[in-house]
């Protein structure tokens, strides 16, 4: 494992919903829905916890979803909520995706963010400032270890990536 | 090296390590570990620098982070402290201030000119038609190190740190409070800011070898980080402590703070107290024990406690001649502490450095105890320095920070800490406790109670033991001299003289006294200086410290170097999904509200005018397209999201019809316009708008904040960024764009000012028919994802990109006004013009009883259409910002101003007196380089058609 390494995550699909009902449509597609707030977990049952499928829960009512491959559960939430459903509202995320890992993460991550991490609860979602930036971030144990995997507006993501890199790379 | 000694027990320099550098021009050796000042000290450089303001020589004085006459030039890097800057080979070191080096600085002559320099002195000369001449003349020669502006940008990391309790100080206190928290389970961060942990330890008490013993069991421990050559600079709110390290600030958040920061030692203000060998005597302790070097030859130790004859014992066991021990106090002699055969006398008053002819001390002069009624006689006693130990203040900047209140103890001549807010604990000699056992149980004791406090559990009050507590403080070490030159204040060259005559005129507090006479200003920021200028002035009004506060201490601490402070220089910036189109249509780029965006597409063999009069030309005869990306994009949806847009807005938009768009006007609660953008209705509950560049963030914010109070059923999405945006404008845009898409965009089906969802080239899109910068023109929303697609299918059909400033101009000629640029933060709708967006009938809008206000007392200014006579030349000096004159008033100002291609003249917008916004009105503005120009106030929209 190299000292700290950082990676683009695409093309995954990524979709939000928001709405006091909004839960109850997660449920019902078999899609798991995390019972904290800001607490995230594999998106279904059966997938692993380094699975790449994850839905975070934003606050209590809000939702992020990212699927890779065909995303099936992400089609059928937006399928669902095109035309409107009572108390669900979609939330275009067209977020760019890195994740950040290595034995000096840690040490990127307390270079550009004011969060202390090391004290998270187990499957925590973190919304923060970034370098200024807006994020969302998830830790999250791959096969390689322990990982940041972190969200932010597609406008910012050339600035967030090549600063990221700077000081991953000093 | 003339003065280094013998190997000493944990000195701090590695002697197999030689360090080659130069010092005004001349080679020296120091070792590795040595600081700038006690290499050159070392080598028995006697001067190091010169003072600010008398330029007269400095030497030595605390080599505790305080020598503000040790400021050193090295290389392009200005202002180094030499006291505290490690050593490294091949540094080109040179001393600041001077003019013609440091031995023959030709500005020492301002000395002679003392008597014209009296207190406040800026204060009496900087003002009326003198101020030019004095302030050319000052910055001429004033000053400290060179700045080289084109020394090569430095980016300082800055970091994060976590713990459960931060102890800053690392001497004999902050390791046992340290080990003690850290055994009570608290994850410890501890800070010195010296290049090894022990502080002043090794000659306050400690047993030997303790230190070392402390220092290795705080390194083994696995919950203890100590970070040396670190100083706190700043405390704040919560705990929040920054620190810095050579290389980077760490911003530290605490569960609690120990501070056993210790004492600093206060100088014996005499005449000539400032001279190249006068120096404290933790200043000689420091210079002996951590770089094995004699502060002299032959010494004199003047002194009020028992640190001094500590000073004296180590002294001699570096075989450093001792002239004799000189005592502030009556009654007190060497022999009570064992150094009964050295010269000591008690009750001296000391008269007077005398300088040698190389400028430093090589005697001093002393008023001998008299006898009954007779005054003692007077001596001349032979040395090569003089070692002064006649009392301590407490180092409190940080306990002051942190809401601690100082109180002044009569008994030890001593500031203590009075009252401790939570989570905050002192320990140590700040506390007042001398004694070695007292501080190391004092340090255990405050060590268990923070780790308890950082856990949530005791919050203990803290009380010091007073039987721990001595005095070691002399209540008054300081002697005027009828000659004066007795120095309160190195950094500044601040006398005795002149606190009392500052005194005398009145600036008769510590705050005004500061202000007035500069005392604590300088670059130690007063650790030497404050405590006896309040002493000072006290003592003139017949009053003591206890009735007085010393100066606020606030942030920073030290001067911490403007890298650290500059970091890494994070500048977050946008680029739009199609910035890479940009760059291939070679954009030239301008940044607006964080974004980075074309200001106009550049054309091999055209100026930057003509390139932006060709984008123009191409919308009004043709077709253009911009990218419209950075405007807020903000999606609202539930069963009130109509109510709740009505209330936000100064229009009515509950009653807007599905597929049709109405321009929004945002007020605050005063009444001003803060925002404004076109909201479309897509559906029954669903609701999309736009906000200015740059708006978006705060007015998404706003929108929560009213919801939150409102609690209406409707939720907010912000698309910004992941929706992006195209205007498509110009007479020919409806034909391109029927070509791309499925959306009937014919008139009858498609009305201007509608919206449409379908596809554009292929891909799912929002289209608004606006009309903002031409008659005809349609924007274009997209998911970000498929911007590039869209982009390059416009492009292909033969539109021309144009950038910001062809929009400006566009814009301008159709009369549009921009908020923000068009409007201030004065400005009310009516008075910009945009009355007629204003519902002022509707039952609540936010700004709408301020709005009524604004009504009943009429318009203050109005926003005006004015253009220039034709035959104007073009570009005429009229910049946004002129301002328009009236009867030798000013009588407004240039809000936007351009030249029309189309027009052939220049137009602008002017936000003028009422008085003067009648069509026809001759205006009279100010050009960029003073002439009055006259321009024509004329009607809006200046082009109709187009």
């Amino acid at each position: 494992m190299s000292a700290a390494w950082l990676r683009p995550v695409e093309p995954h699909r990524r979709f939000g919903v928001k709405g006091p009902r909004a839960a109850e449509l997660i449920k019902k597609l078999g899609l798991v829905v995390p019972g904290q707030s800001n607490c995230w977990s594999p998106l279904r049952h059966s997938d692993r916890d380094d699975s790449w499928n994850v839905i975070g829960r934003l606050g209590l009512t809000e939702f992020f979803i990212e699927e890779s491959g065909d995303a099936p559960g992400i089609e059928a939430l937006e399928q669902l909520t095109r035309d409107g459903a009572p108390g669900v509202y979609p939330v275009l995320r067209e977020d760019i995706a890195v994740v950040l890992g290595g034995k000096r993460a840690a040490d990127v991550l307390v270079q550009v963010c004011n969060v202390n991490f090391a004290v998270l609860p187990a499957r925590a979602v973190v919304m923060t400032l970034m370098i200024g930036v807006s994020v969302l971030v998830m830790p999250q144990v791959m096969d390689d270890g322990p990982v940041y995997r972190i969200w932010c507006d597609p406008s910012f993501g050339s600035y967030l990536k090549s600063e990221l890199q700077q000081v991953v790379d000093p | 090296m003339m003065y280094r000694l013998n190997p000493v027990a944990g000195e701090w320099i590695d002697r197999s390590s030689t360090l080659e550098f130069e010092f005004e021009g001349h080679t020296f050796r120091g070792f590795a570990g040595d600081t700038i000042t006690t290499a050159l000290a070392a080598a028995g450089e006697m001067t190091l620098g010169r003072s600010f303001k008398y330029h007269r020589p400095r030497g030595v004085f605390s080599l505790a982070n305080h020598d503000a006459n040790n400021l050193f030039q090295v290389g392009e890097v200005p202002n180094v402290r030499g006291d505290v800057t490690a050593l490294a080979a091949g540094m080109q070191v040179a001393a600041v201030n001077t003019i013609g080096g440091l031995k023959g600085d030709r500005a020492r002559f301002i000395e002679w000119l003392a008597p014209f320099l009296p207190v406040g002195f800026y204060y009496k000369a900087f003002h009326g038609r003198h101020f030019p001449r004095w302030e050319r003349r000052i910055r001429a020669i004033s000053g400290l190190g060179r700045i080289h502006a084109g020394a090569a940008r430095q980016r300082t990391p800055k970091r994060y740190a976590f713990c459960d309790v931060l102890v800053i100080g690392a001497g004999l206190t902050g390791l046992a409070t340290a080990l003690s928290a850290a055994d009570a389970g608290a994850r410890v961060l501890l800070v010195d800011e010296n290049a090894c942990a022990g502080g002043g330890g090794a000659w306050t008490g400690a047993a030997a070898g303790e230190i070392e013993a402390l220092v290795n069991r705080v390194s083994a421990a696995k919950n203890i980080e100590l970070l040396t050559a670190t100083y706190a600079a700043g405390v704040y709110a919560d705990q929040w402590v920054a620190l810095v390290e050579p290389t980077r600030m760490t911003k530290v958040r605490a569960g609690a703070v120990v501070f056993a920061t210790g004492v600093i030692e206060q100088p014996t203000v005499f005449r000539n107290n400032d001279l190249p060998g006068v120096l404290l005597g933790s200043a000689a302790q420091r210079l002996l024990r951590r770089y094995a070097i004699a502060p002299g030859k032959r010494v004199i130790v003047l002194t009020a406690n028992r640190e001094g004859y500590e000073l004296v014992r180590e002294l001699r066991v570096h075989d450093v001649e001792v002239a004799a021990i000189l005592d502030l106090r009556a009654g007190f002699g060497g022999d009570a502490y064992g150094l009964g055969d050295l010269r000591c006398v008690p009750g001296v008053v000391p008269e007077a450095a005398i300088a040698g002819s190389n400028g430093a001390v090589r005697a001093l002069r002393v008023r001998l105890p008299g006898n009954g009624t007779r005054a003692g006689s007077i001596e001349t006693i032979a040395c090569d320095a003089v070692l002064m130990s006649v009392g301590f203040a407490p180092a409190s900047g940080l306990l002051s920070q942190a809401g601690v209140v100082m109180q002044y103890d009569m008994a030890l001549q001593q500031h203590l800490p009075a009252k401790l807010p939570p989570g905050v604990f002192a320990a140590g000699r700040v506390n007042g406790i001398y004694d070695s056992a007292a501080r190391r149980q004092d340090g255990r004791d405050a060590g268990a109670e923070a780790a308890a406090y950082a856990r949530g559990g005791h919050v203990g009050t803290r009380s010091v033991r007073a039987e721990s507590l001595r005095q070691v403080s002399h209540p008054y070490p300081v002697f005027p001299h009828p000659a004066a030159r007795e120095f309160v204040d190195l950094d500044e060259d601040i006398q005795v003289k002149d606190l009392l005559a500052g005194a005398q005129e009145g600036f008769d507090s510590t705050e005004l006294l500061k202000r007035f006479s500069t005392l604590g200003m300088g670059p130690s920021q007063g650790k030497l200086s404050n405590l006896h200028g309040a002493r000072i002035l006290m003592r003139s009004r017949d009053a003591t410290l206890a009735d007085t506060a010393l100066t606020t201490q606030r942030p920073f601490l030290h001067p911490v170097p403007l890298k650290h402070l500059a970091g890494m220089g994070f500048h977050p910036h946008r680029l739009s999904a199609v910035h890479d189109c940009h760059v291939a249509l070679d954009a030239n780029f301008m940044t607006v509200g964080g974004w980075q965006r074309p200001e106009y597409y550049k054309t091999s063999g055209q100026a930057r005018a003509e390139c932006i009069a060709a984008e123009v030309r191409a919308v009004r005869e043709s077709a253009g397209l911009i990218d419209v990306s950075t405007l807020g994009k903000i999606e609202i949806s539930g069963p009130d999201a109509g109510a709740f847009l009505d209330r936000i807005y100064t229009g009515s938009f509950s009653d807007l019809r599905v597929g049709m768009t109405r321009y929004g006007l945002m007020l605050d609660e005063g009444g001003i316009v803060r925002d404004d953008g076109v909201i479309a209705r897509l559906g029954e509950q669903r609701y999309y708008f736009t906000t200015t560049t740059g708006g978006a963030a705060n007015v998404y914010r706003e929108l929560l904040l009213w919801n939150a109070r409102w609690r209406m059923d409707c939720a907010f999405v912000n698309v910004t960024g992941h929706r992006a945006a195209f205007n498509l404008a110009g007479p020919a845009s409806l034909t391109l764009l029927r070509t791309l898409t499925d959306i009937d965009v014919s008139e009858s089906a498609f009305p201007f000012l509608g919206v449409r969802e379908g596809r554009v080239a292929g891909v799912e899109a929002r289209v608004l028919r606006a009309g903002f910068v031409s008659s005809l023109g349609f924007e274009i929303h997209v998911a970000y994802r498929n911007a590039g697609q869209v982009w390059d299918a416009l492009m292909s059909a033969g539109v021309r990109a144009f950038g910001v400033e062809a929009q400006r101009v566009l814009r301008l000629e159709k009369g549009h006004a921009i908020v923000a640029q068009d409007t201030d933060n004065l400005t009310n709708p009516f008075e910009a013009g945009m009355g007629w967006a204003v519902r002022m009938q509707k039952p609540f809008f936010v700004g709408q009883r301020s709005l009524r206000i604004h009504v009943r007392r009429g318009a203050r200014q109005k926003l005006v259409g004015f253009e220039l006579p034709p035959d104007q030349a073009v570009g005429a000096a009229i910049r946004e910002s002129n301002l328009l004159i009236h009867e030798g008033d000013i009588a407004g100002r240039v809000t936007s101003v351009a030249h029309s291609p189309t027009l052939g003249r220049t137009i602008g917008l002017a936000m003028a007196s009422p008085n003067l916004a009648t069509p026809g009105t001759t205006l009279v503005i100010r050009s960029s380089d003073g002439r009055p120009l006259s321009a024509r106030v004329v009607r809006t929209p200046f082009l109709e058609a187009g």
